[in-house]
């Protein structure tokens, strides 16, 4: 006989005291529900049919491993393992069974729960740039079940790109990013919808793309398209998780709506050829990994709704030191996107407003 | 007083290929001039023709932009450090 620890979904706690963890016994799964049942007993109907069969929708795992796969309820258990409980449909996840296994270890968290995971999966993600901050943000957004993921990118997979873009690989060469992206996405999780836009994101198409959406993932690769990003998403009300990298450092930061823009720190761009670009000066390949999952992260917290976002602050990271540094950001209420006297209301012509020649003004 | 100064490694090349400085002086502007004195490299970098702060170019006193001080004649205390931080466009 072993004690284990049942853990026990957000809409059977009720039954628990709102106990999201107990202690029952048993040496299989079945004994340790009939112990639990005993402990518990209005929990008894919502675990058992009247004959005493463990209901159809109820899923069970122990650490993790759906009994389905082992021994059915006469699966033993072994002291300290972890029970799960999930109930997969009616009055229970909304999920489907597929969804509950491929969700499992998001389901057992109190943060995300089913409430959680259906939220992000009626979530619609963009991401501009299938670089090297769009590539680990969108892998781990679509592993984590965010229904649709859009991906703008125009350019094509070059053998430059692999040190660091991890959504494309040696048989992707010549392929367009979009495709690329999104057969990637594809193989990690089917169950999602990956939207391409095969083209720039230019001020004649940027709000029309960027209004489809509900959050926006920074991974441009120059300064015109960041400023447009920036002045788009204020435009429509849309959270903006900004990142950007160079050689060992990077930046992240969350431009909340109402709560500034990128203009508060950068009223105009650097002058052209002051700050190169990555192709310029390089990058590590490790460090859009970081920074790229970090927005993925961010991303997740605003869907969900939970923790704290990275407004207001900006993270720095300096990958040589290995050190992660917050710094405090304020609105600029002379800016003249989200100031208290807004002079630019509309998409601009950023090319110009950067002074970059055309060519270089790409997403990727 | 001893204030640690960070930049990042773009701007290496203007600080002898170091990304963490130590400057020493009483007040946090003195540590200014004392780090563009030292590196005069730096100084395009930091301010233009004119003498202005670049708009793309953040200076960091613990955790407060400099733009934000009333006055920069502050007493430098034990821990204190300085970030420059720099708008990057890589993604």
């Amino acid at each position: 006989m072993a004690v284990v620890e049942v853990q026990i979904p957000g809409p059977l706690r009720t039954h628990t005291g709102q106990q999201s963890k107990v202690r029952a016994q048993g040496s299989t799964v079945g004994e340790v529900l009939q112990n639990l049942a005993q402990e518990y007993p209005s929990i008894s109907s919502q675990l058992f049919e009247s004959d005493g069969s463990v209901r159809r929708f109820i899923n069970l795992f122990v650490n993790g491993e759906d009994v389905r796969g082992k021994g059915g309820l006469d699966t033993e258990v072994s002291e300290g393992d972890r029970v799960g409980i999930l109930p997969a449909m009616a009055g229970g996840t909304g999920l489907t069974p597929e969804q509950v296994q491929r969700y499992h270890r998001h389901l057992i968290m109190p943060e995300v729960g089913s409430r959680g995971q259906r939220r992000l999966a009626a979530s619609k993600v963009l991401i501009v740039g299938a670089g090297g901050l769009g590539s680990p943000a969108a892998m781990y957004l679509a592993a984590a079940g965010v229904g649709t993921i859009g991906i703008v990118d125009f350019d094509e997979v070059e053998i430059s790109n692999l040190q660091r873009q991890i959504l494309h690989g040696a048989d992707d060469l010549g392929k367009r990013k979009v495709d690329s992206a999104a057969e990637t996405l594809e193989r990690i999780n089917p169950t999602i919808n990956v939207i391409k836009h095969d083209e720039p994101l230019t001020s004649a198409n940027a709000r029309e793309i960027i209004r489809g959406y509900d959050v926006v993932i920074n991974g441009c690769d120059n300064f015109p398209t960041r400023y447009l990003v920036n002045d788009v998403c204020y435009w429509e009300n849309k959270p903006l998780v900004d990142g950007s990298i160079m050689r060992f450092d990077g930046q992240l930061t969350v431009y909340a709506p109402g709560h500034g823009c990128y203009r508060d720190l950068f009223p105009t761009p650097p002058p052209p050829g002051m700050v190169p670009s990555c192709a310029e000066a390089g990058v590590l390949g490790v460090l859009p990994g970081i920074v790229g999952t970090l927005q993925a992260l961010e991303a997740i917290k605003l869907i969900l709704g939970i923790g704290e976002p990275l407004v207001g602050r900006m993270l720095m990271f300096d990958g040589l030191s290995m050190e992660f540094r917050e710094l405090k950001l304020r609105k600029d209420p002379e800016c003249p996107v989200c100031g208290e006297h807004p002079t630019i209301t509309e998409p601009i012509d950023y090319v110009q407003f950067c002074g970059v020649p055309h060519e270089t003004a790409l997403v990727g | 007083m001893r204030l640690e100064v960070r930049v990042p490694s773009l701007l290496s090349d203007c600080t002898s290929g170091r990304t963490r400085l130590e400057v020493e002086a009483d007040t946090l502007g003195e540590a200014l001039s004392r780090l563009l004195e030292t590196h005069p490299l730096l100084r395009a970098h930091l301010y233009d023709e004119s003498e202005r702060p670049r708009q793309h170019v953040l200076l960091y006193y613990n955790e407060e932009n400099i733009a934000w001080l009333e006055r920069l004649d502050l007493p430098l205390r034990p821990g204190d450090r300085l970030t420059v931080l720099q708008a990057v466009s890589g993604g």
